[in-house]
């Protein structure tokens, strides 16, 4: 069984790497957070590394992606969950040349002289994405050396994601080993920031980041400025934030104004660049997707009319209230990536399965929502959690196929890779996950990944750390 | 009250002679003053004290005193004759809690480097809660800058004849002078607010009450206290020492020995430890108020506390013998025009708009005794006549009222000669119109205070609205006008011709067209006027400059004015509920759940845990809140209510062995390396909507911990999830006692920034010394307590909890990650002889799992964290399960207001990452955490004789799809998802109904003082150069109820 996979499995499995030396770390330059951590409280005092581990030297991890097309291969008897169809009982898929060829009930007359795969019992289901992550930016929070998702200033759309991702993140295999096989990586901003700059769509394996990329840049990220605080604070702190969250609306539409203003100067002839504006350029003229962070209501009733004022589309990012903003969100047709429903309720009365619901309500109302983290460095981490994530928006009364199409066909086409990814259809890229079961339930694991035709190496740093230390007590 | 009896005493008194003038000790500057200090007020209606009115009677006053009272008219031989028919005498009022004379700045112990600006603790932070001036300058007096209990007020008075006069205006004769600054603030000074001329003759009495607080440092930049419950600690301890010192002193005194400290502050706590001074706390929140009177209780003190305004949501809470002191700050209505703003909203606060002015009365009915103070009104000259007259409108009576004012402020501060008329009291009284505790047209005409008269409104004088005859000299003026509206700005109308004007200090100013009379169309006349009696006598100056007389007299009112009496009154007083939900507002509940005398749950999968596999099938009979028997087919008692659980899945309630929730004030004391004194306990927020949120996902026991910033924590509180309880009664009876203790980063203080001010350990080398020293000075603490004879030995509330971990009496939870740390206190516990109950995250047990094991320590771990620190970096999913397969006791905790809504899924990842079985995956968060905490003979599994804390499942409870239908705790059906549902309609339909409320009030004036926001005291502000605004450590100034904001101590919890 899985002969692709033993194939693979242990080929590049690296040396398991201590930290190396320690050493002084550079002087504190203060601290970045994500936008969504200011709204949600969670702001961490600046760290004072003491250390730093010689991360960069780990790198065998990432999967082979050859250049050779490998031989056509059939995989067998799974249920095959394509997304875009009924799931189809000990059904078959055909994988040639890093593209799904068919997916079927009997295949077997397409697929001569391909190399069979069974996968009985097993379900078979497109890869999964996170529509929202730092994973790539970040490797240990406290450590500053390796945080990299947060630029100095307010106004940042420049900023490139793309190039700052470790693809020798030891994050990057955790996340994988559960079926996230894709994700957005998305710059934040430090405190008082507004204009993040540009993500970009990854696989979870590769040698460096161009190959790993997908697409860059996918959107334009801009974090909604919030004046909603714990009500607990000094009147005075809440004045002044509330009049931080003024300025920050004005910047934004100056920074528009001036962005327009530049593409027309430049559109007549003006040679003078401006990095940032010339970033933005890409943004006005629908280029670049824009992604509004945004949690609150008063932030998503903002961003709308924003958008609304300046005739421009956006995606919705984060939407802790979007189930307040249902109706509005879906008669303007704005897609949304929620932050997990694991986010607590903002607001005590609120019931206590008020964010677990937020997925369904949004989806009832006709809005089209794809899952990712909170893009805090805590949450990449996480990844993981991904499909559980979306089992829990389904106990709480998202339909099954609706949690899937979350994790994956949705965010596809959010990022403008539904022609390649999110479900299993011929012509699509073969990026794929085999699971002994539901997979959006905590009690199934993931057996098997596949990204363009190639199996995943789901071993890493926990299982080495686990294999490495477990048989000494078998010896004693 | 027989009027004769109080009549007789007084004349006896009467009869007495002159009582003696206030002699001054300050030399005589210029000549003598000797002016009559004598009068009668005649004809008045009395009231002598709350309770006993004399309906037509005299009282005489001579040199600051209440000579005589009686029935009738008397005029004293040579005195003054106050002429006051048709008005009463109050003895006036007494501030219990006031401002008036206190210095606004002062700090709790003055240093002179503190005094000139710049002198605050620097760094990023400061100032974030309480902030404290720099230390002080050496002295001799209590350690800690924040216990000042020698301060008298009286050595530095700031007096303000201006203040004196606005209180006095309003009916105030005394205020206690509160400092407000501090834990233990100092005594406060007794202040007549009379116009004396010295300072000395406003002291009315020094040191009448000693002032606490649970003031804290919240900036975690190492000062103590850092935290509400470090704030008690240091109150106990202080109170201890105080009492110790004095034994000490007395064994000294027979049998001599080493000299003792000499302590002037601990010496200053010895009134209150005898109950001859009251200790007068001022808190932040109802839950302070209980916490406060626990502390008087254990001690055995004569105490009051200063509530917010909400005591009306605790009163069964208080031990009884406890005094309140209640403010009159109503909150004004809250703004709901903006719908996002409202939505920000929560149903207590606006509950608390509704229910504020009941506070006085309910507390009143509750049998407590109480006094009424000004504290916290803005601006009590405008504010304190309509906040109380809308307490008495809300049930309160004039006595209850009235007392509240007079006697028990006096009792309260050990003042007998105040708050009452009789005979040889001081002679502060008021005197107004009879309706003045109800009417709000009521006037006071004066106050007189040490017998020193205030005459604020002229005995005759008339409003000055109303109708006025008229006449002119010069002019063919009106026959008649009314004026309207209030004094400052009155409006006059005379025929066709409107002007205005004001009226003020007895002198009438009006703008007029002076065509009124007989001048141009474009021209105006001014008048004056000075108002004698009923008659005003003036004149008027038209466009030609001439000044000319006119007179008018009073008839009547203005009509207008009484159609606006006739409909003013009509507040909509809401009814207070029949049975108040607590905690109030949104999820509480009026009274605990019932708990029925049989219960049966037929049918469910029962998970035992500890079997190998569930039971299918099975019913479950429960009676009395325990469980009684498992089996098929059981027989229940008659009556017994019966749950149909087919097709579902039962399992025991589940155990948080790692949680913060529930504290208020901040869940580290993170000052010093060493906080064993501290308790969890001590601050359990039993309004934490955490606590439902994580009951509806099937936790019924946490384990409440102190967080991981310093070596040694402070001492954990086990609680049941018992929503709708008090904080007491969330507490896990009889459950073994535990302590946190935390090892790596954060005790070393590796990520708290630039806010650390470096403290030893720096190092993990450094931590074991502390620990390893630390228990050395136990072990000789607990010899020396125990030895008998000798001298008094001090009670160390720090060393008595480290004693009670080696006499086996308090379990050891310890925070760790690494393994040589996990190592390390392996063998020192072993070494001290003490038992480690568990390793907590011990994210590298799985390197060590040997050892764990050996030593019969338990290890508590996350499902899946890891990555988010240095020491973290090597966490991985299948510790859990390791641990597990090598005989460690292990269990998977939440650590976290999110996770401890959902320890099922928890534990079903670490069971499917390790291989475990169901049954072992859900021992992790059911028996093994109680085993762990000791408390297995109770809850952790369904067997019979253990409490019934159960769950009632969808469906297979790993799974990501179950969802908890029914949660009972002892039997008691705490969560129901169809009462949740029925609950959230209903606090929605409240909030819409009270929102609408707030809208039609907002059409009209709201009160004119008040608070703001729920729950809470108006916070002080904070410097915003000085923080930033979303720094996790301001979540420590959170009081009750608030929004259960995921929280991150970085520095200390996780």
């Amino acid at each position: 069984m899985m002969s692709a996979i033993t194939r693979l499995a242990g080929r590049h499995e690296g040396t398991e790497k201590r930290p190396g030396p320690r050493i002084d770390c550079l002087a504190q330059t203060g601290h970045s957070c994500s936008a969504a951590w200011n709204a949600r409280f969670r702001f961490r005092v600046p760290s004072r590394p003491r250390a730093l581990p010689n991360l960069l030297a780990s790198s065998a991890l990432a999967l082979l992606l050859t250049t050779a097309s490998p031989a056509a291969t059939l995989l067998t008897g799974a249920t095959i969950h394509p997304v875009s169809s009924a799931p189809i009982e000990n059904g078959q898929m055909l994988v040639d040349g890093g593209k799904i060829v068919a997916v079927g009930a009997d295949l077997s007359a397409q697929a001569a002289g391909a190399e069979h795969i069974d996968y009985s019992g097993k379900w078979l289901l497109p890869a999964f994405i996170v529509a929202n992550s730092v994973m790539g930016l970040t490797e240990i929070e406290s450590v500053r050396g390796t945080v990299d998702f947060a630029e100095a200033g307010a106004i940042n759309p420049n900023a490139r994601a793309q190039v700052a991702i470790n693809a020798d993140s030891e994050l990057l295999p955790v996340a994988r080993a559960n079926g996230v096989l894709y994700a957005q990586v998305v710059p934040q901003v430090a405190q008082g920031g507004i204009i993040a700059g540009q993500s970009a769509l990854v696989r979870l394996a590769g040698w460096n980041f161009e190959e790993m990329t997908l697409r860059s840049p996918v959107g334009m990220h801009l974090m909604w400025p919030t004046a909603r605080l714990p009500p607990f604070l000094p009147p005075n702190l809440r004045e002044e934030a509330a009049r931080g969250a003024q300025r920050s609306r004005e910047l934004i539409e100056r920074v528009f104004d001036d962005a327009a203003a530049y593409a027309t100067a430049r559109a007549a002839g003006s040679t003078d660049i401006d990095a940032r504006w010339e970033a933005l350029r890409g943004v006005l003229d629908g280029r670049i997707r824009l992604f509004i962070h945004a949690l609150d209501l008063q932030q998503i009733r903002e961003a709308l009319d924003f958008t609304e004022r300046r005739a421009l589309a956006f995606t919705l990012v984060g939407a802790q209230d979007g189930w307040r903003a249902a109706e509005l969100l879906a008669a303007r047709g704005i897609p949304v990536i929620l932050y997990p429903p694991s986010e607590l309720p903002l607001r005590r009365h609120e019931g206590p399965d008020a964010a677990y619901a937020n997925a369904a309500r949004l989806a009832a109302a006709g809005v089209e929502i794809a899952l990712g983290s909170d893009g805090s460095s805590f949450a990449a981490a996480l990844e993981r959690n991904l499909p559980y994530a979306a089992g829990m928006a389904v106990a709480h009364g998202l339909a099954w196929e609706q949690g899937l199409r979350a994790i994956t066909l949705a965010p596809a086409r959010m990022l403008g890779v539904a022609d390649r990814l999110g479900t299993l259809e011929p012509g699509k890229d073969a990026s794929f996950i085999v699971s002994d079961g539901d997979p959006l339930d905590v009690r199934s694991g993931i057996v098997a990944a596949w990204i363009e035709g190639q199996p995943v190496d789901l071993s890493n740093r926990h299982s080495r750390l686990r294999d490495r230390h477990q048989p000494r007590y078998r010896t004693r | 009250m027989n009027p004769f009896r109080t009549l007789g005493w007084a004349l006896a008194l009467a009869c007495a002679g002159d009582v003696a003038a206030q002699v001054s000790s300050a030399p005589q500057q210029g000549l003598a003053t000797h002016t009559p200090r004598h009068a009668s007020i005649v004809d008045a209606r009395i009231v002598v004290r709350p309770g006993e009115v004399i309906a037509n009677g005299s009282l005489e006053v001579r040199d600051g005193l209440v000579v005589g009272v009686r029935s009738g008219r008397h005029v004293a031989p040579g005195a003054l004759v106050v002429e006051a028919a048709g008005k009463t005498l109050w003895p006036a009022f007494i501030d219990v809690h006031g401002s008036f004379g206190i210095d606004a700045t002062a700090r709790c112990r003055q240093s002179p480097a503190a005094n000139g600006n710049g002198a605050l603790r620097r760094g990023p932070f400061a100032g974030i809660g309480a902030p404290q001036a720099a230390p002080s300058a050496p002295s001799a007096l209590h350690w800690n800058d924040r216990v000042c209990p020698e301060r008298d007020v009286s050595a530095a008075l700031a007096l303000d004849g201006e203040r004196a006069k606005a209180l006095r205006r309003i009916g105030f004769g005394a205020s206690n002078a509160a400092p407000g600054a501090g834990v233990l603030r100092g005594q406060g000074a007794l202040l007549s607010l009379r116009d004396a001329p010295t300072p000395q003759q406003n002291l009315l009495a020094a040191r009448v009450a000693q002032h606490a607080s649970f003031e804290a440092d919240f900036s975690f930049s190492g000062v103590y206290p850092g935290s509400k419950m470090g704030a008690i600690a240091l109150i106990r301890q202080a109170l201890l020492d105080s009492g110790w010192q004095r034994d000490l002193a007395a064994w000294q005194a027979l049998h001599g020995g080493e000299r003792a400290e000499a302590n002037a502050a601990l010496d200053a706590l010895q009134p209150v430890l005898a109950g001859r001074q009251l200790l007068l706390f001022d808190a932040d929140d109802e839950l302070d108020v209980v916490r406060a009177a626990r502390i008087a209780d254990e001690f055995g003190l004569r105490a009051a506390v200063l509530g917010i305004g909400t005591e009306y949501r605790v009163l069964d809470q208080l031990p009884p013998g406890i005094d309140l002191v209640l403010p009159l700050n109503f909150p004004r209505p809250p703004a709901v025009e903006d719908a996002e703003a409202a939505l920000e909203l929560s149903l207590a606060e606006l509950e608390h708009w509704r229910y504020a002015p009941y506070n006085p009365a309910r507390v009143a009915a509750s049998g407590r005794r109480f006094a009424l103070t000004l504290a916290g009104l803005e601006k009590p000259e405008d504010g304190f006549w309509p906040a109380l007259r809308r307490a008495v409108k809300y049930g309160l009576s004039e006595d209850q009222a009235l007392a509240a004012l007079t006697t028990t402020p006096a009792a309260l501060l050990g003042e007998s000669r105040l708050g009452t008329l009789e005979a040889g009291r001081i002679a502060s009284f008021v005197i107004a119109d009879a309706g003045l505790f109800h009417d709000e047209d009521a006037r006071i005409f004066e106050v007189w205070v040490d017998g020193a008269r205030d005459q604020i409104v002229a005995p005759d004088a008339v409003e000055i609205a109303g109708r006025w005859s008229l006449r002119w000299s010069g002019a063919a003026g009106p026959a008649e006008w009314t004026l309207e509206g209030k004094a400052a700005a009155l409006k006059l109308k005379a025929g066709e011709h409107e002007g205005n004007g004001k009226f003020a200090d007895g002198r009438l100013l009006l703008t007029l067209p002076a065509a009124a009379l007989g001048g141009a169309p474009e021209e105006k006349a001014t008048l004056e006027a000075a108002l004698l009696g009923t008659h005003l006598s003036g004149r008027w100056i038209g466009a030609d400059g001439r000044a000319r007389p006119w007179s008018g007299e009073r008839v009547g009112p203005a009509p207008a004015q009484e159609t606006r009496d006739g409909t003013k009154a009509a507040e909509d007083i809401p009814p207070f509920p029949v049975r108040p939900r607590y905690p109030a507002g949104e999820y509480g509940r009026d009274g605990l759940p019932a708990q029925s005398a049989a219960l049966a749950i037929r049918g469910a999968t029962v998970w035992m845990t500890g079997a190998a596999e569930p039971l299918a099938a099975t019913d479950v009979l429960i009676e009395r809140g325990r469980i009684r028997a498992l089996g098929a087919g059981l027989k229940a008692p008659r009556g017994a209510v019966e749950i149909d659980a087919h097709g579902l899945h039962l399992t025991p309630g589940l155990i948080d062995a790692h949680s913060h929730i529930g504290v208020s004030g901040n869940v580290n004391e993170p000052s010093h390396a060493i906080t064993s004194e501290v308790r969890i306990g001590d601050v359990i927020d039993p309004t934490d909507i955490n606590l439902y949120r994580e009951l509806a996902g099937g936790t019924t026991t946490s384990h409440l911990m102190h967080g991981s910033a310093n070596p040694i924590g402070g001492q954990s509180q086990i609680v049941k999830h018992r929503w709708g309880a008090d904080a007491e009664g969330l507490k896990f009876e009889g459950a073994t006692p535990s302590i946190k203790f935390a090892l790596g980063e954060n005790v070393k203080q590796s990520n708290w920034g630039a806010v650390a001010v470096p403290r030893y350990p720096q190092t993990r080398m450094g931590v074991e010394q502390v620990f390893d020293d630390a228990f050395v000075q136990a072990r000789a603490y607990a010899a020396a307590r125990g030895r008998k004879g000798g001298p008094p030995q001090r009670r160390d509330l720090r060393m008595q909890a480290l004693a009670e971990i080696l006499a086996g009496e308090r379990l050891v939870h310890i925070h760790s990650y690494r393994q040589d740390e996990i190592l390390m206190f392996a063998r020192l516990s072993a070494d001290k002889g003490f038992q480690v109950a568990a390793f907590q995250h011990v994210l590298e047990g799985y390197k060590v799992a040997d050892v764990l094991a050996d030593t019969g320590a338990g290890a508590s771990t996350f499902a899946d964290w890891w990555g988010y620190k240095m020491e973290t970096w090597d966490g991985i999913p299948y510790n859990a399960a390791i641990l597990h397969r090598r005989g460690v006791l292990t269990s998977v905790n939440s650590d976290s207001n999110d996770l401890g809504r959902r320890l099922n899924t928890e534990a079903g990842k670490a069971g499917r990452y390790g291989g475990l079985s169901d049954t072992e995956a859900l021992a992790m968060v059911t028996l093994n955490p109680a085993r762990q905490l000791r408390i297995d003979a109770r809850v952790g599994s369904i067997e019979p004789g253990k409490d019934a804390d159960l769950v009632l499942w969808s469906q297979h409870p790993l799974s990501s799809y179950a969802r908890p239908l029914k949660v009972w705790i002892d039997g008691r059906e705490y969560f129901n998802r169809e009462a949740d549902l029925a609950e959230q309609q209903r606090i929605a339909a409240a909030r819409a109904e009270l929102i609408q409320a707030a809208l039609a009030q907002a059409a009209k004036s709201g009160p004119p003082d008040g608070a703001d926001g729920p729950g809470r005291k108006p916070r002080t502000p904070i410097d915003p150069t000085r923080y930033r605004v979303l720094d996790s450590r301001l979540a420590a100034l959170r009081g009750a109820y608030h929004n259960g904001e995921a929280v991150h101590y970085c520095q200390g919890e996780h």
